[in-house]
C-alpha cells in the first residue's frame, strides 16, 4: 500500500476539511482516499473479522464526512476524531453480533489474507514458537484491552490521544494497557521474555 | 507523586512503580517524571531491564500488528460513491428541533381538521370515494395493488363485493410490486427497503433493509419470497415463520431478478463481480441455480465480461429442465434484450433470434405460458414456440406493442398499441387461427396497459384526456356488456424507452383460483 497509517495526519488535512465543509466534494473525496486504508485497518485490528472491518470502516467515514461540522480542531487532530468514530463503530457492531472479538489467529489460518509471509520454512518453525503464539494470545484480550493495544501498539496513539478516543481517563488508559500487556505476557509464558530473569538483578 | 499527580513514582522499596516505567518506556512520560526516571535507571539494573523489558516487548507487538495488518486491503473498495449521494442532498440549514417548535401549531391544527373529517366521513369510505370504486363488481375474483394519490391501496374483489383490505398512505413510490400467486401478500421495494405485505386488513408488514438494488419472485405456491439484497446475497422469506434465511452468501455477489422452476425446488439467479452498479461496465457474470432445501449451488453458464451487458434469468421451462435468460448490451442500446434458452443438464447458453424490449429490470413483453415470447426479429412481430422450437408470425403489420399479457392457457395475447387513437389501442392475438381482435373503448381516454383477468375478462389501465392520473376498466370479452371503470386515480409509472411504461411500479394484479 502506498499510505503509512503510522504518520500522524497533520495540520494539513485542515483546508481540506474545511473546503469539504463548505461543499467541495473533491476535498471529501481526498480525505476518504487518505483515510480508507487506514480506517480499515484499525477496524480489522479491533474485531479481527475483513468483512465487519469493512463494513465499520465505511460507516465510520460516511459518518465523519457527512458531519465535519462536528469535528473540533482545537480539541483533536482529525484522525484522533475519525479513531474515535471508528473504536464507537466497532463496539456497535460488536454488540450487535453477540459474539467475542473473533481469533485473529484462526482468521489469519483460514484466510491467509493477511499472513502471507512467505517465509523459509526454519523461519516458519521459529515463528510459530514466537509469533503465532503473541497473536494467538492477543485475541484472548477482552474488547477494551484490545483497543487499548492496537490503539498504543498500532495506530501509535499516546495516552491522550487513547483516552479521547477509549472516553476514559489517563489512569484508566494506564490500567488498561498494563492490565493488557500483562495478561499477554502471562499468555505467552516466561521464555518469551527472558530479560525478565533480571528481577534479581540490583 | 510525579507526572499528572495521580502516579505513584516510587514504591515502598524506593523503585518506580511499573505503570511508571511502562510509561517511561513507551515514551509517554511527563519531562519531569522522565528526567526522575531516567536518573533512576542509571542507577539501578532492575529498572534498567525492566525499562528495556517494555521497550522490547512493546517494539515486537507493533512489529507484528504493523506487518500483520498493512498487508491487509478490503476485499470489496470503500465506496466514497455512497457518501457522495448524500452529500449532494442540500444540507438541512435548520434544526430538527426548530422546525418541531415552528410547525406545532400548524400541526396540531392539522390533526385536529383531520380528526374532524375522520369522524364525519370515515377514513375507508372516504379512500374508497376517491378511488371511485365500482361497486356491483361483477368480474373474476382478484386482488389488486395500485398506487394513487392516497398512497398504496391493496383492493380485493370478488362478485358483489369490492373490499379495500390496506391502504399505505406513505407508499408512494414503490418499485417492482408482486403479489403471490393466492394473492394473500404483496412484495415491493421504497427507499431501499423490502416491504412484505399481508394482503388482508390489518395483514402482518415486514421491512427487510436493502443495501442496493434487489430482486425478488415469489415461489410457485407462494409460500416463500426469494430475494436479492444488493449485497450479493440471496435470501429466502418463509411465510410459515416470516423469517428470511440465506441461500447464497455474499461472496457470491448474487443480485437482480430470480426465478424459481415449476415445483419450487430450484431457484435460478445471476452472480455479478463486481456488483451493478459499481461495475460501471465490465463485469463477470454467471448464471447458477440453488437448491432451496440443500442449498446445493450449480453454475448453468458463464457469461465473458462484454462491457455493459447485464444477465437476467427470467422463466423456466415447463418440464424443469431449462429456462429462459435474457441480455442486454449496450449494442443494442441497452434497453432490447436478446433471448436465451439454457440447458439445465448440458449447461449450453442457445441465442434465440429475436429481440425483446426492456424497462427497468422486466420485459415488457413478459414471456407467457408455455415458454412462448414475442420478439422483435428486426422486421416483423413473430412469436416464438420455445418448446417446439417454431416461430410464428402475427399476422398482418401491427404498431409496437407497448404492454402485452398472455391468457393462462397462452391461447391468446393481449396487447395494447402504441400510439393508437383513443378507445382502439386494445388488440387480442389468437395464436391457433392466428387472427387479431380489436377491443372497442369509449374514445375519452388512451389505453396504456393490459392484465388478463381469466379466460373471459381483461383489465384495461387507460389515461383520460388532460388527466394525470389512470383507470382501471373491466372488459368482459364473452358477453356483450359494456366495458366499464372499475376505479379511478391510479399513478402514472414512469415512462421507458420505446413508448413503455415501468406499469409493475404502480399496479399489480392476480386473478384468483
Amino acid at each position: 500500500m502506498s499510505q503509512n497509517p503510522h504518520v500522524n495526519p497533520a495540520m494539513d488535512d485542515l483546508p481540506l476539511i474545511q473546503r469539504a465543509i463548505e461543499g467541495d466534494e473533491r476535498a471529501a473525496r481526498q480525505l476518504f482516499e487518505k483515510y480508507q486504508l487506514r480506517t480499515f485497518r484499525l477496524a480489522l485490528g479491533l474485531l479481527g473479522d475483513e468483512a465487519d472491518a469493512e463494513e465499520v470502516a465505511q460507516d465510520a467515514l460516511t459518518y465523519a464526512l457527512l458531519n465535519l461540522r462536528l469535528y473540533r480542531p482545537d480539541l483533536s487532530s482529525f484522525s484522533t476524531w475519525l479513531h474515535t468514530i471508528t473504536v464507537c463503530r466497532a463496539r456497535d457492531k460488536r454488540r450487535r453480533k453477540f459474539l467475542p472479538s473473533i481469533s485473529l489467529t484462526q482468521w489469519l489460518g483460514l484466510g491467509n489474507q493477511i499472513r502471507d509471509h512467505t517465509p523459509g520454512p526454519e523461519a516458519v518453525v521459529i515463528r510459530n514458537e514466537t509469533e503465532d503464539r503473541l497473536l494467538w494470545a492477543l485475541d484472548q484480550l477482552s474488547p477494551k484491552l484490545r483497543e487499548a493495544i492496537v490503539l498504543r501498539f498500532y495506530t501509535d496513539c499516546s495516552y491522550k490521544e487513547m483516552s479521547e478516543i477509549m472516553g476514559c481517563s489517563l489512569n484508566t488508559v494506564r490500567s488498561r494497557l498494563r492490565l493488557a500487556v500483562d495478561r499477554l505476557r502471562e499468555l505467552l509464558g516466561e521464555e518469551q521474555v527472558p530479560w525478565l530473569a533480571t528481577e534479581t538483578l540490583r | 507523586m510525579a507526572g499528572d499527580g495521580n502516579t505513584p513514582l516510587k514504591t515502598s522499596d524506593d523503585h518506580p512503580d511499573d505503570l511508571v516505567l511502562q510509561e517511561y518506556a513507551l515514551g509517554q512520560s511527563e519531562a519531569e517524571q522522565a528526567a526522575e526516571v531516567g536518573q533512576h535507571i542509571a542507577q539501578c539494573a532492575r529498572c534498567r531491564a525492566r525499562v528495556e523489558e517494555w521497550r522490547q516487548f512493546g517494539e515486537r507487538l507493533a512489529a507484528d500488528l504493523r506487518r500483520d495488518l498493512d498487508r491487509v486491503t478490503p476485499a470489496e473498495p470503500l465506496e466514497f460513491s455512497r457518501i457522495a449521494r448524500q452529500w449532494r442532498v442540500p444540507r438541512r440549514r435548520t434544526s430538527p428541533a426548530t422546525i418541531w417548535r415552528l410547525s406545532f401549531p400548524a400541526l396540531l391544527l392539522g390533526l385536529l381538521l383531520w380528526m374532524a373529517f375522520w369522524l364525519v366521513s370515515g377514513r375507508r369510505t372516504a379512500a374508497l370515494r376517491a378511488l371511485d370504486l365500482l361497486e356491483d363488481y361483477d368480474g373474476p375474483p382478484v386482488v389488486l395493488a395500485a398506487v394513487t394519490d392516497r398512497g398504496l391501496v391493496v383492493v380485493r374483489l370478488v362478485p358483489g363485493e369490492v373490499r379495500l383490505e390496506q391502504r399505505l398512505s406513505y407508499v408512494t413510490h414503490p418499485a417492482g410490486l408482486q403479489l403471490a400467486p393466492d394473492g394473500e401478500w404483496l412484495a415491493f421495494t421504497q427507499d431501499r427497503i423490502l416491504h412484505i405485505l399481508g394482503t388482508r386488513a390489518g395483514g402482518a408488514h415486514l421491512e427487510i433493509p436493502l443495501a442496493g438494488l434487489a430482486g425478488w419472485a415469489w415461489s410457485p405456491d407462494g409460500s416463500a419470497l426469494a430475494y436479492t439484497d444488493g449485497a450479493g446475497q440471496l435470501w429466502l422469506f418463509e411465510r410459515h415463520t416470516l423469517s428470511s434465511r440465506l441461500l447464497v452468501p455474499a461472496s457470491e455477489s448474487a443480485w437482480g431478478k430470480l426465478a424459481w422452476n415449476p415445483d419450487g425446488t430450484q431457484i435460478a439467479y445471476v452472480t455479478a463481480r463486481p456488483l451493478p452498479p459499481v461495475a460501471g461496465g465490465a463485469t463477470h457474470q454467471s448464471l447458477w441455480r440453488v437448491d432451496v432445501l440443500s442449498g446445493l449451488r450449480v453454475e448453468l453458464a458463464r457469461r465473458l465480461p462484454e462491457a455493459g451487458a447485464l444477465l437476467s434469468a427470467e422463466a423456466w421451462l415447463a418440464s424443469g429442465e431449462g429456462l429462459l435468460a435474457w441480455e442486454t448490451s449496450p449494442a443494442d442500446g441497452e434497453n432490447l434484450a436478446t433471448l436465451y434458452q439454457v440447458d439445465v443438464s448440458g449447461h449450453l447458453l442457445t441465442a434465440l433470434d429475436g429481440k425483446v424490449p426492456v424497462q427497468g429490470e422486466n420485459l415488457s413483453w413478459p414471456l407467457g405460458p408455455q415458454a412462448r415470447a414475442l420478439v422483435w426479429d428486426g422486421r416483423n412481430l413473430v412469436i416464438w414456440h420455445l418448446q417446439e422450437q417454431k416461430k410464428q408470425p402475427l399476422a398482418g403489420q401491427l404498431a409496437w406493442p407497448q404492454t402485452v399479457d398472455w391468457s393462462a392457457d397462452g391461447a391468446w395475447l393481449a396487447a395494447v398499441l402504441a400510439g393508437a387513437p383513443p378507445g382502439q389501442g386494445v388488440i387480442l392475438f389468437a395464436l391457433e387461427a392466428s387472427t387479431l381482435r380489436a377491443i372497442s373503448l369509449p374514445a375519452d381516454a388512451t389505453e396504456r396497459a393490459i392484465f388478463c383477468g381469466g379466460p373471459e375478462h381483461l383489465f384495461v389501465i387507460r389515461q383520460p384526456q388532460g388527466r394525470e392520473t389512470a383507470e382501471v376498466w373491466l372488459v368482459s370479452l364473452v358477453e356483450r356488456a359494456a366495458p366499464r371503470r372499475l376505479m379511478s386515480s391510479v399513478a402514472l409509472p414512469e415512462a421507458g424507452p420505446y413508448n413503455g411504461w415501468r406499469w409493475d411500479d404502480v399496479f399489480a394484479l392476480r386473478v384468483l383460483d
